[in-house]
């Protein structure tokens, strides 16, 4: 039925698709259907054990109204599904009042999307970029709820830097709201789970979270940011304890903190006539404490320190034709990129401690509004597997397909 | 290994490549639109940049702090030309920047207009509008912007 609704409104939209006005509170929004596939074992983002899956959507609609010239109120509803998370639930994305004083001063209370590096406010929005997954090491799927939006508030501007172009920036501070059956939640589980314990996220909180976001736009054609989101995030873990030598099971109760989390992100993205390139690196500093209350498990507490980056291209040939392409990496520890903190500890093989990735992309316009695009991974290393602890293939691959329409 | 020699090699190639691509930029030729605006815009020219600032959503006031009511028009040639001297962006460009724009609530989108009578029209009636046709369509009912 699902499937059959997907159809019929990329159908319905296709054809002409653009905003509505309904007095006065103008309605956009977005569908996509997408098909994904990868290596048998490496299930990544859709867990599909390797035999395909259409349950990769994305929808949203957003409404908004302009109360008076310097006074606007808007909302955005998305919906995702990504196999083993979102599931189509409907969410608030981001809802805010945003009052803008003068050019360069602005204010926005509410649910506010963060502004980290080049692309991370526009992630969800296939229309809004050549390539179906954005590269991994910046905007991983896995960690979109702790970095897509705070609740709290802003100060924004835009500064004329004469012959030099136009710096803007963006304060926010607030917290970042988590849901528990999303796909984070998983994310912190696994950091904290073994395999001998298992372990789910039920609890999470958010302290107060800061971002800050410089964007200098040069006149010919030079985009540069610099971002910084500061935040810890804490909370509690159940699951099973099996003991591997009698198999007797206790329960376990955890209480994890993500303590002091850093990340900072420098991007450059370049535009010459059709052509697109961009590159951006990034780095995350935290501590991840782990108090197990059951004595078969070791308490823990990790100073983790990883990076990667990202170089990336597209070319649109035709009107309805772009080709696009990155090559990105990505370390869980920046320190040892060989993996030996693994190989030491002896918990995994050093390729699991990185992943780097070659991506091709088509897209194709073939009219207005409708988008469709094919991108295949060629993927060495597992490190963004950690929900999956039996990621056994070193190199695999995934393929994905796309139809997007958007009004 | 920081090797100082190599850094400065990296250094002067990357400021000639800047160099080339601010002369690439700069050189372009004499546009064949015109920008124009309602009778109550004070200003009567505006800077290259300042219109990319209106045309990316960055600048949103006049001088007199109204607020700036851009349009767009659709017409395939002129729209080009406009993007790309203005802007350095081509039409897919612009519609993705504005699509950004508006799926993250910091803009509503900017009304279009299929041809220059049209597009006349609003910005005659609209208080603090800009916009822009091809050269020689202007009339009487709106004022020129010169690009300085």
């Amino acid at each position: 039925m699902k499937k059959a609704l997907t159809t019929m409104m990329l159908l319905a939209f296709a054809g002409s698709a653009h905003a509505v006005d309904l007095a006065g509170v103008e309605i956009h929004g977005f569908a996509s259907q997408g098909y994904i596939k990868t290596s048998h074992d490496n299930n990544f983002p859709v867990s599909n054990s390797g035999q395909g899956s259409f349950n990769f959507n994305d929808f949203a609609v957003n409404f908004s109204k302009e109360v008076n010239p310097d006074l606007r109120v808007g909302l955005q509803l998305l919906a995702m599904d990504r196999g083993s998370y979102g599931k189509d639930k409907i969410t608030l994305d981001w809802a805010f009042g945003d009052y803008r004083v003068t050019d360069w001063l602005g204010f926005r209370a509410g649910k506010i999307k963060i502004p980290l590096g080049l692309y991370n406010e526009s992630r969800d929005n296939d229309a809004a970029r050549t390539f179906i997954f954005l590269p991994q090491n910046e905007y991983y799927d896995y960690e979109r709820d702790s970095v897509n939006a705070i609740t709290g508030a802003s100060i924004y501007g835009s500064i004329p830097a004469w012959s030099a172009g136009t710096v803007n920036y963006q304060l926010q501070v607030g917290t970042t709201p988590i849901p528990l059956d999303g796909a984070s939640a998983r994310n912190y589980s696994a950091y904290i789970s073994t395999v001998d314990a298992p372990l789910t996220t039920t609890e999470v909180n958010s302290s107060t979270a800061f971002v800050h976001h410089l964007e200098w736009r040069t006149p010919v054609g030079m985009r540069t940011t610099f971002s910084g989101l500061h935040t810890s995030f804490d909370g509690t873990a159940t699951g099973i304890y099996t003991d591997p030598a009698t198999s007797a099971t206790t329960p376990v109760t955890a209480k994890w903190k993500f303590d002091s989390w850093h990340r900072y992100i420098l991007g450059v993205e370049y535009v010459w006539n059709d052509l697109t390139l961009a590159t951006e690196y990034q780095r995350d500093d935290y501590t991840v404490t782990a108090d197990y209350q059951n004595p078969a498990l070791e308490n823990f507490t990790s100073r983790q320190a990883s990076d990667g980056w990202y170089a990336s291209a597209a070319y649109r040939f035709t009107d309805w034709f772009e080709l696009g392409g990155y090559y990105t990496e990505i370390y869980a520890d920046r320190h040892h990129r060989n993996g030996s903190t693994f190989e030491d500890l002896g918990v995994g093989a050093p390729w699991q401690t990185w992943q780097k990735e070659k991506v091709l992309t088509l897209r194709f316009d073939p009219v207005r509004n409708l988008i469709l695009k094919v991108e295949g991974h060629l993927i060495d290393g597992t490190w963004n597997m950690s929900e999956y602890t039996d990621a056994s293939k070193r190199n695999w691959y995934l393929l994905a397909t796309k139809a997007t329409v958007f009004f | 290994m920081f090797d100082p020699k190599q850094l400065c090699i990296t250094g002067t190639k990357i400021l000639l490549l800047l160099c080339l691509i601010i002369w690439t930029h700069s050189s372009a030729h004499a546009a064949s639109f015109i920008v124009i605006a309602n009778k109550s815009v004070v200003e009567s020219s505006l800077t290259r940049a300042e219109l990319q600032g209106i045309y990316l959503g960055e600048k949103v006031k006049w001088g007199n702090r109204k607020h700036i009511k851009m349009a767009v028009l659709e017409d395939d040639r002129t729209l080009k030309e406009f993007l790309q001297v203005i802007l350095g962006k081509t039409p897919s460009q612009f519609d993705q920047h504005w699509v950004r724009m508006v799926t993250t609530g910091k803009a509503a989108m900017p009304p279009t207009f299929p041809d220059a009578q049209q597009m006349i029209d609003f910005v005659a009636k609209t208080p603090n509008a800009i916009g822009f046709v091809a050269s020689g369509q202007t009339g009487d009912a709106v004022k020129t912007i010169a690009i300085k």
